[in-house]
């Protein structure tokens, strides 16, 4: 009985290792090496932000001086800055989009202002 | 000269804290442990086992020895010298601190001293205070700065 | 079904040496069926040595005396629980046991999609651990070996392992020492794919915390059942073998924080490659202590030719990780700088000297009797005078610095706001010196330097838990209550981290208040009798005798009465069993987080009077309610989820460094 079970065991050893190697075969394939893969915008956006977020948490911990603080900000600010600029830019908003609706927004501000005043007056 | 100053301070205080905490060992609560794991007992050499964890009549007998030498007024350093006398100093716990038994004592302070002294150096390597100037100035104003600042001010909080 | 084990042991150990010689055909570019034939046989080599695991539990568990082991081990009347546990009682099952943890793990990591690119690499260099163990199991300690003539009887489990600390704590002690192959081999995999990022680091996290987590566990099981089992009051001996598992957790926590700089800034990569494969090559070691018969230990599983094995693989293994880190030194030299002496890089430079250098003055301790022998012919013991002598300052040094650092900001930081930072938690922990001074009594300076340490260590940690709470109410406008919350979940990283160190502060109380303020008396009752120690009322009615399941009980119920409240009944007991000459003194314990009360049955006169020895150990509970904060921690830092992953990472002045983010 047991002499059975052993020769089940290897029989099956060899069809667990040996079934792949009968298989069709993709020859050369090669897994990549996992090189440093450029990260999308969003998770760079995720570091740059968190990075401003912990630079303000810190200073506001009483754990940055003022000159590191300014100097990080600036810094990482400057980062995201660019980093929104560059998305922006790629995603095919121009700056004279952005004037517009700036100005527009502006305009609506004022509308409400108005209508907040006359209400006021009202 | 802040740099060396703030160098100057914290080695000071390093070295300081460590002398203090060098000096401080836990002296157990009684004699009487303290005697007890100090010695081996006798009949258990094999697994060198102390007198106070060991649970065979051997250990009970020399509990009891111990407690009456205490009784009888005896110090510690005279009752564990009657046992080394009888047995050896093989019945010791620890090695006596002389001799080439010293090594065993100051060898992990000499270790940690000698990791501290790289590490300062591996600092004093690594730390470069940057100059502030650099980084500025690389960027041209652009006309909507403000609106991307204000925007990056606003998104951050988000990530917070 | 010894010959069903047996089979499925040689199986696993071809298909073990068959699978790494696939991956190396399909590392060295020879298709992907190799691939595939390797992983497979990964998989079958997990399934083939459980096979056997299954053959020897269902051989124990039926009492197949055949077996020579399960005749060693076990006998009829074995409580069933301790014939399933009898696998890692001895010598062969317990290499089986750990073999098949190693080859589960070994597929666990395989199968995972996450990993993918690591598999062909990693995976080969689990599979030679592997190989090693399957290869004991089959040439040298075999576990399926028969007698030819089987006994009616087995010789049954030595009485001290029948203990439920048999069953928790090789379990959780193994699945500890196991784990760092984990990590050991991405590491090296991270190597010779040139890959030296931090990727292996993030990859592996949640395996080195869970291993660090299960050995912290071990330990601590390890040292609950000598507490209760071995009946000297103490938990902790500095045998060898303790120590075998103490130091992979000290290196291993070192490496838990030292890796955090890495992510950060991209430095100390060579470190954390020496720091992962010393600690994996310290599980090994631990294992050659045991086994080889060297140094004098309770633990030991009896001279055998094992250790010999088990020194020339760790060492195989060591120099053949370390010429690998040798000679990509170039791929791991420093990127960044750092930006001041004080910062929490520099902080974690500290810590890791010391946990580092107490996993050194214990290793020297450990082997200086066999130094000893060699150098000057003289065989000594090192023991608890000089464990405790040497670990006490280090010890306290790095529970002060864990008070220290979650104030230090990374990067820079300067004195004066440290100072500021400090100023409440010292004030504090002066205020609580005092107080425990004046109106608790303590004046051993030990004892006080440690818990004003510990004061601090809690106030510094709630204080920077508030203050960041009100931080980001400020930065936010959130209400307190979420802010409190989003700030905890989501940098659970780091909170979890403090969880931690409060499991390790109260450990740290425990150990203190158990090892300063113990006390012990010992006491004659007649039958009937009442006597107080201390501010217990201990009264004796007379000696009893039972028996159960294998074996004889005499026991006495004490009722005990602490000033004035009924504490109940304790039956404190001395066992017999039908197997050993040497009865079992079991004690009894109350144990409250002030002290615990620990009684033992020494012995018995003609007359009916019974001798106790009766310790009260302060504080022991905070030792193991410490280690289920740990786990708190631990499962709050690992939770899956956003915060659970690396933060942010504000560099200096280099560029933002886009590394592939894992979380």
């Amino acid at each position: 009985m047991e002499l059975v079970i052993g020769l089940v065991m290897i029989a099956s050893a060899i069809a667990i290792i040996g079934y792949p190697l009968i298989q069709k075969d993709i020859h050369n394939l090669k897994v990549k090496p996992a090189k440093n893969i450029p990260l999308g915008y969003e998770q760079q956006k995720e570091i740059v932000m968190s990075s401003l977020g912990e630079i303000e948490f810190d200073f506001n911990m009483h754990k940055l001086t003022v000159d590191d603080y300014q100097e990080l900000k600036a810094l990482h600010k400057e980062k995201a800055v660019r980093l929104l600029k560059d998305h922006d830019k790629v995603s095919g908003v121009t700056e004279r989009d952005l004037v517009r609706k700036l100005e527009e927004e502006i305009e609506a501000d004022l509308i409400s202002l108005e209508g907040s005043d006359d209400n006021e007056k009202g | 000269m802040v740099r060396g100053l703030v160098r100057k301070i914290s080695l000071t205080w390093i070295l300081l804290g460590s002398f203090l905490l060098l000096n401080i060992s836990p002296a157990l609560a009684s004699t009487q442990s303290d005697i007890e794991n100090s010695l081996i007992c006798p009949a258990c050499f094999a697994e060198s086992m102390s007198v106070a964890a060991c649970q065979d009549s051997t250990a009970q007998q020399i509990k009891e020895e111990i407690r009456q030498k205490l009784a009888l007024g005896q110090t510690k350093v005279e009752i564990i010298k009657t046992y080394v006398d009888q047995y050896g100093e093989g019945i010791l716990t620890s090695p006596p601190k002389k001799g080439f038994n010293l090594m065993a004592w100051v060898t992990p302070f000499l270790g940690i001293m000698m990791g501290g002294t790289l590490i300062y150096l591996a600092l004093s390597r690594w730390v470069k205070v940057p100059s502030v100037k650099k980084s500025q100035a690389k960027t041209k104003p652009g006309a909507l700065d403000d609106y991307y600042e204000a925007r990056v001010e606003e998104e951050f909080k988000k990530y917070l | 079904m010894a010959n069903i084990g047996t089979i499925g042991l040689s199986i696993a150990f071809g298909m073990g040496i068959y699978s790494v010689v696939a991956f190396f055909l399909f590392n060295s570019n020879r298709g992907l069926k190799y691939l595939l034939s390797a992983k497979n046989a990964v998989y079958g080599t997990a399934l083939f040595t459980t096979i056997s695991v299954l053959a020897m539990l269902y051989a124990l568990i039926t009492g197949d005396f055949s077996i020579e082991y399960v005749t060693q081990y076990t006998s009829q009347d074995l409580p069933a629980i301790y014939k399933l546990t009898a696998l890692w009682a001895g010598n062969a099952g317990s290499l089986l046991f750990w073999a098949w943890i190693l080859v589960l793990l070994a597929a666990l990591v395989t199968v995972s999609k996450e990993n993918r690119e690591y598999i062909p690499y990693a995976s080969p260099i689990m599979m030679v651990v592997s190989v090693f163990f399957l290869f004991m199991l089959n040439f040298v300690s075999q576990p399926f070996v028969q007698l030819l003539s089987p006994p009616p009887d087995g010789m049954g489990m030595n009485p001290m392992l029948q203990n439920p600390g048999m069953v928790i704590h090789p379990v959780t002690l193994y699945l500890g020492y196991v784990g760092f192959t984990v990590p050991f081999a991405f590491a090296m995999a991270a190597l010779i794919m040139k890959n030296p990022g931090d990727q292996w680091i993030k990859l592996t996290r949640k395996w080195t915390l869970i291993s660090w987590l299960f050995l912290t566990l071990g330990n601590l099981f390890g040292a609950q059942w000598a507490y209760v089992e071995l009946g000297w009051g103490g938990y902790w001996a500095w045998d060898p073998v303790e120590n075998a598992s103490l130091m992979p957790w000290l290196t291993g926590s070192a490496f838990l924080h030292s890796v955090m700089v890495q992510e950060r800034k991209n430095m100390l990569k060579i470190w954390n490659m020496v720091l992962i494969i010393v600690t994996f090559g310290l599980t090994l070691f631990g294992t050659f202590l045991v086994r080889s018969g060297v140094v004098a230990s309770v633990h030991a599983f009896g001279n055998s030719s094992l250790g010999a094995y088990f020194l020339i693989f760790t060492s195989l293994i060591i120099l053949a990780a370390l010429y690998l880190v040798a000679d990509r030194i170039n791929l791991l030299r420093q990127g960044n700088q750092f930006e001041s002496y004080i910062s929490k890089e520099s902080s974690f430079l500290l810590n890791n000297l010391l946990l580092v250098g107490s996993a050194f003055s214990i290793f020297w301790g450990t082997v200086f009797p066999i130094v000893s022998e060699a150098v000057v012919g003289q065989k000594i013991a090192v023991g608890i005078p000089f464990f405790n002598q040497v670990n006490a300052p280090i010890g306290l040094a790095f529970t002060l610095l864990m008070g220290i650092c979650p104030l230090i900001a990374w990067r820079k930081a300067n004195f004066e706001n440290i100072a500021k930072n400090f100023l409440w938690p010292w004030i504090i922990a002066i205020i609580g010196m005092l107080v425990m001074v004046f109106i608790g009594g303590i004046t051993k300076p030990y004892a006080l330097i440690a818990y004003t340490i510990c004061v601090f260590v809690i106030s510094s940690t709630l204080q920077d838990i508030l203050k960041g709470v009100r931080v980001r109410k400020k930065l936010t406008g959130e209400n307190l209550i979420v802010s409190l919350i989003r700030l905890l979940s989501k940098n659970r990283r780091r909170y979890g981290g403090y969880v931690i160190h409060m499991g390790i502060v109260m450990m740290i109380v425990g150990i203190t208040g158990s090892n300063v303020f113990n006390s012990e008396a010992v006491k004659t009752f007649k039958p009937g009798e009442t006597a107080v120690v201390g501010d217990y009322t201990i009264s004796f009615k007379g000696l009893q005798q039972t028996s159960r399941d294998n074996m004889e009980v005499i026991y006495a119920d004490l009722r005990v009465i602490k000033n004035n409240y009924d504490m109940g009944n304790l039956q404190v007991e001395k066992v017999f069993y039908s197997t050993s000459e040497q009865p079992m003194t079991e004690p009894a314990i109350i144990s409250t987080f002030k002290e615990d009360f620990y009684v033992l049955l020494t012995g018995w006169e003609d007359d009916g009077s019974a001798i106790f020895k009766i310790h009260i150990n302060p504080q022991i509970k905070w030792l193991w309610t410490g280690g289920w904060v740990i786990v708190i921690g631990v499962i709050f830092a690992l939770w899956p989820g956003k915060g659970s992953g690396v933060g942010s990472r504000y560099l200096g002045r280099g560029e933002v460094s886009y590394g592939k983010r894992v979380s």
